[in-house]
């Protein structure tokens, strides 16, 4: 499984879901690629405007997509 | 032009660009040590004791930063990195400034957790849920004293008191919308940031007060300045002009507080009149901003539409970056619908009933042409 993590420095949702996000993946093998919503190129991944987004890819393909504030046990669900 | 944008910033003041000019004229360093440089220092030093005593703190207290931003940034770095031996907790609120999320944020990639603390229906810090949070580790509580989107006014010194519980916490509160506009006790407040644009000063300076008996690691290092915590050569007329726009906002200022509250109270009574018109600033709200939604018209709509008729309002906080979605709306109403739709209109003591007269007649056009498009 490959995360692609968006955030940006500014966001205070990214700042809860980061601990959150932090917690889950430390016992994961997953590879996790962080990008900045300011500064990294994001445009082929289509963000609105909410943030932060956590896009997961199985076997190269986007599977499913988490975008926003959520509980600790939804992140958990996305990233299982 | 109707200016209803002054939480953004204001127009600097013809009597603070005066202070300016003539400080100008102040050419040396106050670092140097001859007569020019003498008398640079001598008019710093008597800026900031007026600053100290119009704040009811210590000259020594007075850190000049280039504005919020950067004192923001000072207070929650300067601590976190001082004090990252006695813990690493941060607890701040869902209604701040992206200058206060920039630097947590940082700090979390550094080892460094943050809590929020639950806001009751008003959008004010519920006291109770605060002291859960405070653990051992906790070393800093920044809450803003007024929100920059909704107004919302934090019971600063309710929160000051109950962390002189904790020696080990430091209470920073971020008072950009609040110094000039309403009168806080800093007494129970360890670090204060604010900066002179949002009360009729010049743009690029701004001011921490740190408490003498706390430290901080500086951000900008280098020579001593007018203090070590924040190197540069000393803007001797910015600090000047500082001093005199803080004079200037404080003077009078509960008929000022009056006056304003007067013109909130007129415009909600008319703003409200309206079907699709939300007021989701409330009564602990200061009376300067007043934030609405206009439901199913997107805020940037009504914000160039107002334009047109040379009459200025934001959509969110002029610093946020995201695009349409209000957040302490969101937080603070817990309904999208009026999130995506809110516009803040702010006001001071000189915006006059005839502004906002002629606001309420283009602002019908504008509702009117907008509401029944959908």
């Amino acid at each position: 499984m490959k995360i692609i993590k968006i955030e940006a420095i500014w966001c205070s949702s990214c700042i809860i879901m980061k601990s959150r996000f932090n917690d889950i993946i430390k016992d994961k093998n997953i590879e996790v690629i962080s990008l900045d919503y300011d500064t990294s190129d994001i445009t082929n991944y289509n963000i609105g405007d909410i943030l932060p987004v956590y896009i997961r890819f199985d076997n190269e393909c986007e599977t499913s997509r988490l975008i926003g504030e959520h509980t600790k046990e939804e992140l958990e669900r996305f990233l299982s | 032009m109707i200016y209803l944008d002054y939480s953004a910033t204001t127009k600097t003041s013809d009597e603070v660009l005066d202070t300016f000019c003539k400080a100008s004229s102040f050419i040396g360093n106050p670092n140097s040590l001859h007569k020019l440089g003498l008398e640079s220092k001598n008019l710093i030093e008597a800026s900031t004791n007026k600053i100290a005593e119009l704040l009811n703190v210590k000259p020594s207290e007075v850190i000049y930063t280039s504005g919020s931003s950067e004192s923001n940034n000072l207070a929650i770095k300067g601590i976190c990195d001082k004090y990252k031996n006695r813990g690493k907790h941060i607890i701040t609120t869902s209604l701040e400034h992206s200058s206060i999320y920039g630097p947590i944020n940082y700090l979390l990639d550094n080892g460094y957790s943050c809590d929020f603390v639950k806001l009751d229906e008003f959008g004010r810090v519920d006291i109770e849920d605060l002291k859960r949070l405070i653990t051992d580790d906790t070393i800093l509580v920044s809450i803003n004293a007024v929100n920059s989107e909704i107004g919302v006014l934090q019971p600063i010194d309710e929160i000051g008191r109950l962390l002189k519980k904790y020696p080990k916490c430091f209470f920073h509160s971020d008072m950009t919308q609040a110094i000039g506009k309403v009168n806080i006790d800093l007494s129970n407040v360890d670090l204060v940031s604010f900066s002179a644009h949002k009360f009729f000063g010049i743009k690029g300076i701004g001011v921490l007060i740190k408490k003498d008996k706390i430290d901080i690691t500086p951000i900008i290092h280098g020579g001593k300045s007018t203090t070590i915590y924040r190197s540069g050569t000393p803007c001797t007329p910015l600090i000047a002009s500082l001093a005199k726009a803080l004079r200037l906002a404080l003077f009078n200022s509960s008929s000022k507080y009056d006056e304003v509250l007067k013109l909130n109270k007129y415009l909600k009574s008319k703003l409200e009149k309206y079907d699709k018109v939300k007021i989701n600033s409330n009564d602990k709200c200061i009376p300067h901003i007043l934030n609405i939604s206009i439901l199913g018209v997107k805020p940037e709509t009504m914000l160039h539409a107002l334009e047109e008729y040379d009459i200025y309002i934001s959509t969110q906080s002029a610093c946020s970056n995201t695009n349409t979605k209000s957040k302490a709306v969101l937080a603070l109403t817990g309904d999208i619908k009026r999130a995506e739709s809110s516009i803040r209109i702010s006001i001071s003591s000189i915006t006059t009933k005839e502004e906002l007269d002629e606001f309420i007649k283009c602002f019908d056009i504008c509702y009117n042409k907008l509401t029944n498009i959908r």
